[in-house]
């Protein structure tokens, strides 16, 4: 059985009294230790897809089954438990807590983790080692990315979801993002989603999803997935 | 344009509910606060002045033992030829009903000074007479005059209240008895004209009193310095015709200047309180207000870009903020005359007997309030708008940079901060990020808790003094009055005096009223020199037993002359100066004394009589034996000390009330200043507090997270509060100061921890309400990317 199973997922937004069909039926197995990239343009539902898998967000109907359990029949606390325990968030904009350093950051999440790593050691993995008394402002954007990615892994979740990492980076540092995400994935045996609208980085992923108007359009397995260094875009 | 205008401005109080109603109640408050505090006196005397021009009281009063002839009218006529007058009986009786007697004044006068019928119907037959309305119990109910031997019968038709006797404190001694007037009969000039006293009456005429009214003057308000002026001038002028001991003015009538010195202390007392509130206002407004444009920053910058001015957007604030603020301030207003001057006129009633309590709006009063809070508010609202809006529309739509993150002084400390646990670190450093709304809040709650603690203050200083005086201090029930009375004579007296049953022990005394010089200016007290030292103990318990050596002053007086033991003090007495050494102090709460041993007495005034008897009675119900004791003729007057007890323990009660709605007050703004913060807390930090949900933090973990933040500012906004308030308490202890009542300005330990745990329970109740909002708060919809 897959890692994660979903069948027939809809999610509907109203905004005002419009409806609008962010998710229309979305099936979808991922396997464990997978490196999915969920590709597709802005509107397609990616961000709505990962906020339903992370368990910060409702489906209206469908099954959404991670590790065994259907989270859509969660209530809110278990869906706290669940991301506490089994999900890392990296998001475009990285946010971090701006009041407290890098350090310290990670600290905050691994405050409410079962079986963290140590933060120091996750912050050398990700080259921040220099900068543990920094705080976000003072840390360039990849760096505050790398805090971010820091932040995620130091719980040891069984999930990595990542809403477009590299969206707010230039070139060279988003390769770099990306290509700690994809040791992580190999070294750590995490799963791990990345959401692009990137076409390109579709080449280093074991799985790609193709989004588009609230479905999947394409879904293939590459049997050779790319390093990062060898894509170029 | 306006249409769009006016849209965004609807967008945005529906978007900031909580906001805008919040400081929408603070204006309310605040306005409120100050306008019924600083009102009170003004309505107070507004009240009066209506009771007065509708009974026409009159400028001046003269009450004579003599005839008022016809000559004299003249007389002031030729002076003064606009006056209007009106002659009228007045006259010391006893009146009965069944087998009470009554110690009356029964008086004539219709034109000025009319009394005003509470309850009853008006007098149409010559039998029918009204009583003030403390005698309730005689309505419809015939009373026997005894009008210098012949008794005639009245029927008592109304119950009325009369401005000559606004207070009943005042109402006189009798001359006929030694007793205080408890009954006022108003009746027809007819009903006692053939009755005059013969006797003391060799006048054909039979007016003995003269209301004299001036329908000229500028200014008929008793309570003003040009009424005073003149009726000062006035009096002068009468006084070459009638002397000037049997004239009162209106304003120096007793019940009214204690009525105007009442009034004006609750201005003295009060008035920094509204100031606290209006600056807690303006520091919690000012701290939303910022939150607000700020919180608009992209609105503002797409505004901007589509070509609208700065002005304009500047104008949507202005708009919002005045809506807010003149909202508030209507409530306020109404809230503000309606709710706190009538509740404390209504206590001072028992006091003050004053028909009918109106509303008066007193514009003036409302209108600084509202001017004040107005122009603050939207000073600060353009001062923020104008700092925000600087800002390029390209720098607007992008959020404002976080305030970065820095160290704070504590982590120098390693040793302290090391050991604190990881989120109280954060904590910690949380609440020194926004320093301004760090200060502000600290400021508000030290403004609220140092109210609160000043309530609680006022409330123990005034409170225990009933009780310490009348039953700690005090143990004689009155003192009995008479002449001068040489050994033999008291011996005779006292054996009269101890025969009178229900009396348990007397001890004679000389008591003199003399002057002390208190800050350049005379103030009363009384010498007290008992016969016997020793037993005098019984009648008045001293912190040190009174001795045959002992020359013991009240502490008011030693705390004011910063006297102590062995300290000189120099006492006026008949316009000579004697000098004093102090041996002792001892603690009073009414009036100033100093008790002299009869021996240096003696020396000192050369005085060897005696003047009055301090006497304890068996029972507390001691109206019998004052009954009796009335009748002894060697007694001129009875100073019955329970009476006195029960009329300042009212004018406390009064206080109290005020005290109350200070407390009230302070409470809700607590409440109102804390929902704010919190509030704007919250708002300004939701995508922190999303990620912290997305980090997996349960709804309580989040709420803990700030909310503790809450509680530690609140704990260091009340430690400055009580230290606040102590000094608060103090200054108006200080301004209220009457020169005869000592006020403990000591706060006892239990007011810190009320004030504390009133001010730490409201907070706790804010956030358990806001941990609701916290669980609102939406991951998605505060996270979402800014494209």
């Amino acid at each position: 059985m897959s890692y994660i199973s979903i069948n027939n997922l809809k999610k509907q937004y109203h905004i005002g009294s419009v409806e609008i069909n962010a998710l229309n039926g979305i099936n979808l197995n991922i396997n464990k230790g997978e490196l999915v990239i969920v590709v597709g343009q802005s509107g397609a539902g990616k961000t709505t897809l990962l906020n339903l898998i992370g368990g910060m967000d409702k489906s209206n109907s469908g099954e959404l089954i991670i590790d065994g359990n259907d989270i859509t029949k969660y209530k809110t606390k278990m869906l706290t438990r669940y991301r506490r325990h089994d999900i890392g968030f990296v998001f475009q904009f990285y946010n971090l807590i701006p009041n407290i350093t890098t350090l310290e950051n990670v600290e905050m999440a691994k405050e409410v983790a079962i079986d963290p790593f140590n933060p120091k050691k996750i912050l050398q993995l990700v080259g921040l080692e220099d900068r543990l008394d920094n705080f976000p402002s003072q840390l360039s954007g990849g760096q505050q990315q790398r805090v971010a990615i820091a932040r995620a892994l130091v719980k040891n979740p069984k999930l990595m979801l990542c809403d477009e990492p590299t969206g707010a980076l230039d070139f060279e540092t988003g390769k770099n993002i990306l290509k700690i995400l994809q040791a992580m994935s190999k070294q750590l045996k995490m799963t791990v989603i990345i959401i692009t609208h990137n076409h390109a980085i579709t080449e280093i992923g074991d799985h790609v999803v193709e989004m588009k108007d609230g479905m999947i359009s394409k879904e293939y397995y590459n049997q050779h997935p790319k390093t990062i260094d060898e894509v170029e875009w | 344009m306006y249409k769009i205008i006016f849209k965004l401005l609807i967008s945005k109080i529906a978007n900031s509910k909580a906001q805008f109603i919040s400081l929408l109640l603070i204006c309310a408050i605040g306005v409120a606060m100050y306008i019924g505090i600083l009102d009170v006196s003004k309505m107070m005397q507004a009240n009066a002045q209506t009771y007065f021009n509708k009974q026409k009281a009159s400028d001046i009063e003269v009450l004579t033992p003599f005839e008022i002839t016809q000559s004299k009218i003249d007389e002031l006529v030729k002076k003064d030829n606009s006056i209007d007058y009106e002659k009228y009986n007045i006259l010391d009786v006893k009146a009965t009903y069944q087998e009470q007697e009554y110690i009356a004044k029964i008086q004539t006068n219709e034109k000025f000074n009319q009394p005003y019928l509470v309850k009853g119907k008006k007098i149409t037959k010559d039998n029918e007479c009204y009583v003030d309305t403390s005698n309730d119990e005689l309505l419809n109910k015939n009373i026997s005059i005894d009008l210098n031997g012949t008794k005639k019968n009245c029927k008592v038709v109304g119950l009325v209240d009369s401005p000559q006797y606004l207070s009943l404190k005042y109402r006189g001694y009798s001359s006929i008895s030694s007793s205080k007037i408890n009954l006022i009969i108003f009746t027809k000039n007819s009903f006692i004209s053939d009755y005059f006293p013969k006797q003391y009456w060799p006048y054909p005429s039979k007016y003995n009193a003269l209301s004299i009214y001036y329908p000229n003057k500028d200014n008929n308000n008793t309570f003003s310095k040009e009424y005073q002026d003149f009726t000062k001038d006035k009096i002068k002028q009468v006084s070459s015709i009638f002397n000037e001991k049997y004239l009162t003015s209106r304003d120096n009538n007793q019940g009214v200047d204690a009525f105007h010195t009442d009034s004006e202390r609750i201005k003295e007392m009060a008035a920094v309180f509204p100031i606290i509130f209006f600056i807690v206002t303006i520091l919690v407004s000012a701290n939303a207000m910022t939150r607000n444009v700020q919180d608009d920053r992209m609105l503002m910058g797409s505004i901007t870009s589509m070509g609208f001015t700065n002005k304009m957007v500047i104008a949507i604030y202005l708009i919002y903020s005045f809506l807010t603020t003149a909202i508030g301030c209507i409530i306020g207003f109404f809230v503000g005359f309606h709710l706190i001057p009538p509740t404390i006129i209504k206590s001072y009633s028992v006091l003050y007997l004053i028909p009918n309590i109106k509303i008066y709006y007193n514009f003036e009063v409302a209108i600084q309030a509202i001017s004040i809070m107005i122009f603050l508010i939207i000073l600060t609202t353009l001062v923020i708008a104008i700092k925000e809006t600087r800002d390029s529309p390209a720098q607007l739509i992008r959020p404002k940079a976080p305030v970065s993150g820095k160290k704070i002084l504590l982590e120098k400390f390693n040793f302290i901060w090391k050991r604190l646990k990881f989120l109280n670190k954060v904590n910690l450093r949380n609440i020194f990020r926004y320093k301004k709304r760090l200060f502000m809040s600290i400021l508000a709650i030290m403004g609220c808790s140092g109210l609160l603690m000043t309530g609680l203050g006022i409330m123990t200083s005034v409170k225990p003094i009933i009780s310490n005086q009348y039953t700690k201090i005090d143990q004689y029930m009155g003192i009995a009055y008479t002449n001068d009375m040489n050994n033999k004579q008291l011996t005779t007296n006292l054996n009269k005096f101890n025969k009178v049953s229900g009396i348990e022990n007397s001890e004679a005394s000389y008591n003199l009223n003399a002057q002390i010089k208190i800050n350049n200016k005379n103030e009363d007290i009384t010498i007290i020199s008992p016969q016997n030292a020793t037993n005098f103990n019984e009648m008045i318990t001293m912190n040190e037993k009174f001795n045959d050596n002992s020359i013991t002053i009240t502490r008011k007086v030693a705390e004011k002359l910063n006297l102590k033991k062995g300290s000189k003090i120099k006492i006026t007495y008949n316009d000579k100066d004697y000098q004093l050494t102090i041996t002792n102090i001892t603690d009073n709460y009414v009036g100033n004394y100093i008790y002299v041993n009869n021996e240096s007495f003696r020396d000192i005034f050369n005085i060897n009589n005696f003047n009055c008897i301090y006497f304890k009675t068996v029972t507390k119900n001691n109206s019998d034996v004052l009954k009796v004791l009335e009748k002894q003729s060697f007694i001129k007057v009875i100073d019955d000390n329970s009476f006195l007890q029960d009329i300042i323990s009212k004018s406390l009660n009064s206080i109290e009330n005020l005290v109350y709605i200070m407390i009230a007050f302070a409470g809700i703004l607590v409440i109102v200043v804390t929902f704010s913060l919190t509030n704007i807390n919250i708002i300004e930090r939701t995508r922190e507090l999303a990620t912290l949900k997305v980090l997996g933090f349960y709804n309580r973990e989040v709420s803990n997270y700030v909310l503790k933040e809450n509680i530690i500012i609140t704990i260091i906004g009340l430690i400055f509060g009580l230290v606040f308030g102590t000094y608060l308490h103090r200054y108006i202890m200080n301004s209220i100061e009457a020169n005869d009542i000592y006020f403990i300005t000591e706060q006892p330990i239990y007011n810190y921890i009320i004030a504390f745990v009133i001010t730490l329970v409201f907070t706790i109740m804010v956030n358990i309400l806001m941990e609701r909002s916290i669980r609102k708060i939406d991951m998605v919809e505060s996270l979402k990317s800014i494209e």
